[in-house]
């Protein structure tokens, strides 16, 4: 093994840091996908009649579906009837406040470096938590609805604003948009309600932090994020696992909706327990990200940060139907070892002036294939309008791979489309240059790496885009191509 | 869409070579296979589903020859220049000029070295990943032609590959193959064309294998003018070390054409140049697939699209790029630009990488625009009327493919199609 090879190896074989699990008494449902399940779901939550039918059609229409095989990844087969549809920490009566949390699951959340009670206090990003299926507690609530504004989990928002989710519900991602959203749409558990209301610039980061704790269980939380006219919101995600041997299943929705002049800014830092250096266990994260510019001049931008999960099949979307909307798109996915992913996103340009961006940075280490698929659709009215996309893929190591399908298709004359894509390893002079500035070898592939993805950690907010590179250092540490 | 397919199972039988036999048997087990991969290759041109609504495409030939005759007026053009000439697929060797150092045979009348050599080449690619066409092609063609070039051959001059195609005499499906060898230290250039000699909607596919021994070049051009005709063309060229191969596809009418340019990089050191422009107008419908596959080390593969479309025309570019594992310090390089002129006029577009070897330096690029509206108006500023000054810039725009064709005769000739084509580019 020479040099080169050595510090690859040990800058890719940190081990997961998220990987322990928290011993609390859950409230979990047996295993298996039936009807009774869906209806068992839909009593825990007191949910009205129309959302149980909703689910009920949900699940009819995906037993009618096959799961898609389009996608560059090995899925093994996964068995639906094994997994447990809904798990929760369990409550003794309902919450009032965050003092009547569980003191185990708070320690649970310190541990993962997100302290609910120190959130309260302290900085300025109000976090709404999720333990397995259930919401465990939303900070800074009260401060946020002085300005109207509703951040909330999904259930609660089913009980006090059951005209908003019946209006927004399945409004950007149909309940049979796909296998997954169907599926998701079926047995959805909880997640995170977000409204806010015309004209109001939400004074904080909202923040949802997503923790799979149980085994053998699914994660399908749903989020639906509502920007009326002129308003400006923030939105962060987190998420960890415990490391398991076997594969556990994550499918949640994501739903944006824009008004008029809105603007909604969406970053996730995706940590699922990618499994073993092996390739074994890690989580399965089938996610359909999905959010509308309905008004004109409204503004959607994702930003994402994949390093974990074992397959990850995720292509957050706008679909700009506002005239002059906007929609962006800052992704820096990393794999190691066995992980998979096929990761992309899909801009359709339907309103006139609408322009798009994208830019996305894969890395590959290991064993690891790592694609970027992605849409860019001009519809026949969408003149003059724009779209810039770059997608760069950097290697390390000689055993992973580098994918790019971009899909491009013009339908007017009026519009402009660039397309610009590059793969490559880490570059012999800048490795040098590095070197004869005293940098170490593994420092200097940090930075280069760092350097590479800062066009999208630029894009986070400040306290994820710290963790966001630190993070990325983590994954790689010793990586030199 | 077909899709029963046993009835082309009675062309097998008609097969007396056991060796092709075999070989078609095989090609018709794995048809289930490649209609699966149908979906996602022909997503923006479902040339299967126009052409089997039109033509009965697995129709059993008879494999009688009739006599057919060209007119001289449309022969004359190619006096003096050397030219392989088929009718409807078939040889025509009276009329065909070969030079020295080239030999053309249909597999009948190969002698049994020969025979052994183009058993050794045909169809050699893994039929459950071939494309549909491809597999009826081989199924089903009449004859099949082995273009052997000798070692050292270096003529300048190029040969033509005339495809005539009659569909008055009730044939409206046609199958054309060829095989060419270019043997070690060749250098040959070809320009091959189809021109269908009435105006009844017709249905052809030609495949072409063209195998590059060591430190060969081969210059092939590809042209398509037909209005009518339903087309499959696929080209698989497989290179050998150190040799070169330039490919060029030039596509200017066409009801549906499908191009598919497949590339395979097998040694170290070869270099590959796939030039490609299309100008479409009214209804015409043009696919290009290519596919460049790097295997070994040290190789250069070059690729450059461009595509101008007007009025209901329909464009579609998919280029693949694989760097195998084996394959460090590949470069590879993929461009596709599009000018659309008219808001009826679309571009299907996907540049796509698959990269295994880390060493390796690839990049794609694809821009989807149209005609710089300072160009026209300084060109406009200066007394040219605005159409000229459009299919001045046009012009200046295909000019950057062709300008890569070596053959200067041939230069000339694309060059006076295309600015004749775009003349009616003027919106």
């Amino acid at each position: 093994m020479n040099k080169d090879e050595k510090i690859l190896k040990n800058f890719t074989s940190k081990d997961y840091e998220h990987g322990w699990s928290t011993d609390i008494d859950v409230d979990q449902a047996p295993n298996g996908l039936n009807e009774d399940i869906i209806k068992l779901i839909s009593k825990k939550k007191n949910e009205p009649n129309w959302l149980l039918k909703w689910r009920l059609d949900a699940f009819s229409k995906f037993k009618k579906m096959k799961s898609p095989n389009w996608a560059n990844l090995k899925i093994p087969k996964i068995d639906f009837q094994k997994i447990s549809y809904y798990s929760a920490p369990k409550q003794k009566s309902k919450l009032k406040s965050l003092k009547d949390v569980d003191p185990e699951i708070l320690k649970t959340f310190e541990k993962l470096g997100i302290s609910l009670k120190e959130q309260e206090r302290l900085s300025g990003v109000a976090v709404d938590a999720v333990i397995d299926s259930v919401s465990i507690g939303t900070t800074f609530k009260e401060q946020l609805s002085e300005l109207g504004i509703i951040f909330c989990s999904f259930s609660e928002a089913v009980e006090e604003h059951p005209e908003l989710i019946k209006k927004y519900l399945g409004m950007v991602v149909p309940k049979n948009d796909n296998y997954f959203a169907a599926l998701n749409s079926a047995v959805f558990s909880d997640g995170s309600f977000c409204y806010i209301p015309k004209g109001v610039r939400c004074p904080m980061e909202l923040s949802t932090y997503f923790r799979i704790n149980a085994a053998n269980t699914g994660q399908f939380e749903r989020t639906l994020i509502i920007a009326d006219d002129n308003s400006y919101v923030s939105y962060l995600e987190g998420c960890t696992a415990p490391m398991r041997d076997e594969n556990q299943l994550h499918a949640a929705v994501v739903e944006i909706f824009a008004g008029e002049n809105a603007e909604v800014k969406y970053s996730t830092i995706q940590n699922w327990y990618p499994g073993d250096k092996n390739g074994k266990g890690g989580i399965f994260n089938f996610v359909t990200k999905r959010g509308i510019c309905y008004g004109d001049y409204s503004k959607i931008s994702w930003t994402q940060v994949e390093t974990g999960s074992a397959i990850t099949w995720k292509y957050p979307s706008c679909i700009l139907k506002g005239h002059h909307s906007k929609g962006e798109f800052y992704s820096v996915a990393v794999t190691n070892n066995y992980q998979q992913a096929d990761t992309g996103t899909k801009m359709i340009h339907i309103g006139k002036n609408t322009i798009s961006k994208i830019i996305s940075k894969g890395i590959s280490a290991g064993f690891s294939q790592n694609s970027y698929r992605g849409q860019v659709r001009v519809m026949k009215r969408a003149t003059e309008s724009r779209n810039f996309s770059q997608c760069d893929s950097l290697l390390l190591g000689n055993n992973c791979g580098a994918h790019t399908f971009p899909y491009i298709d013009v339908e007017n004359k009026s519009s402009i489309i660039e397309h610009e894509a590059t793969t490559s390893k880490i570059g012999e002079d800048q490795m040098f240059y590095c070197l004869q500035r005293g940098i170490d070898e593994e420092n200097a592939v940090a930075l280069i790496v760092n350097g590479y993805a800062k066009e999208v950690f630029n894009q986070l907010p400040m306290e994820f885009s710290v963790e966001a590179s630190k993070l990325l250092s983590l994954t790689l540490e010793g990586s030199v191509g | 869409m077909i899709k029963d397919f046993t009835s082309i199972k009675k062309n097998i039988s008609k097969e007396t070579n056991s060796i092709l036999k075999t070989k078609k048997t095989k090609v018709f087990d794995s048809l289930d296979d490649v209609l699966k991969t149908y979906k996602e290759e022909y997503k923006y041109s479902p040339l299967l589903r126009k052409v089997s609504k039109k033509f009965d495409i697995l129709r059993v030939d008879s494999f009688k020859e009739k006599k057919k005759n060209i007119d001289k007026k449309i022969l004359n053009q190619y006096k003096n220049q050397y030219s392989i000439i088929t009718i409807n697929g078939l040889f025509q060797k009276n009329e065909s000029k070969i030079p020295n150092g080239i030999s053309v045979n249909t597999f009948d009348k190969l002698n049994n070295t020969d025979k052994k050599f183009f058993h050794k080449f045909f169809n050699n690619q893994d039929d459950s990943k071939s494309d549909i066409f491809t597999s009826i092609n081989t199924i089903n063609y009449k004859e099949s032609l082995l273009i052997k070039i000798d070692k050292n051959y270096s003529k300048k001059d190029h040969v033509n590959i005339l495809n005539f195609i009659i569909s008055n005499s009730g044939e409206s499906i046609n199958h054309i193959r060829k095989l060419i060898v270019s043997n070690q230290n060749s250098k040959s250039v070809f320009i091959e064309e189809f021109i269908s000699l009435d105006s009844i909607e017709n249905f052809s596919t030609s495949v072409t294998e063209i195998i590059q021994e060591e430190n060969s070049e081969i210059e092939y051009l590809n042209i398509q003018n037909d209005k009518n005709n339903f087309h499959f063309n696929s080209i698989n060229i497989s290179q050998k070390q150190n040799s070169i191969s330039n490919c060029f596809t030039f596509s200017y009418s066409g009801a549906l054409v499908r191009n598919n340019l497949n590339v395979k990089l097998k040694e170290k050191n070869c270099y590959s140049n796939m030039y490609g422009f299309y100008a479409l107008r009214e209804k015409s419908h043009v696919d290009n697939h290519t596919t460049v596959d790097h295997i070994d080390e040290n190789s250069i593969s070059n690729e450059h699209y461009k595509g101008i479309m007007d009025n209901n025309s329909n464009g579609v570019f998919n280029g693949k790029i694989f760097v195998r594992r084996k394959a460090q310090k590949t470069n590879a390089f993929q461009s596709n630009n599009n000018i659309l002129l008219s808001d009826e006029a679309k571009i299907n577009t996907k540049p796509q990488l698959e990269i295994w070897a880390d060493d390796v330096k690839c990049s794609h690029g694809c821009t989807v625009g149209q005609l710089d509206k300072e160009a026209i108006f300084y060109l406009q500023s200066r007394g040219i009327s605005k159409e000229k000054a459009i299919s001045m810039l046009l012009g200046a725009f295909s000019e950057e493919i062709i300008e890569k064709i070596e053959n200067q005769f041939i230069k000339e000739k694309i060059k006076k199609i295309t600015y004749k084509k775009l003349e009616y580019f003027t919106s």
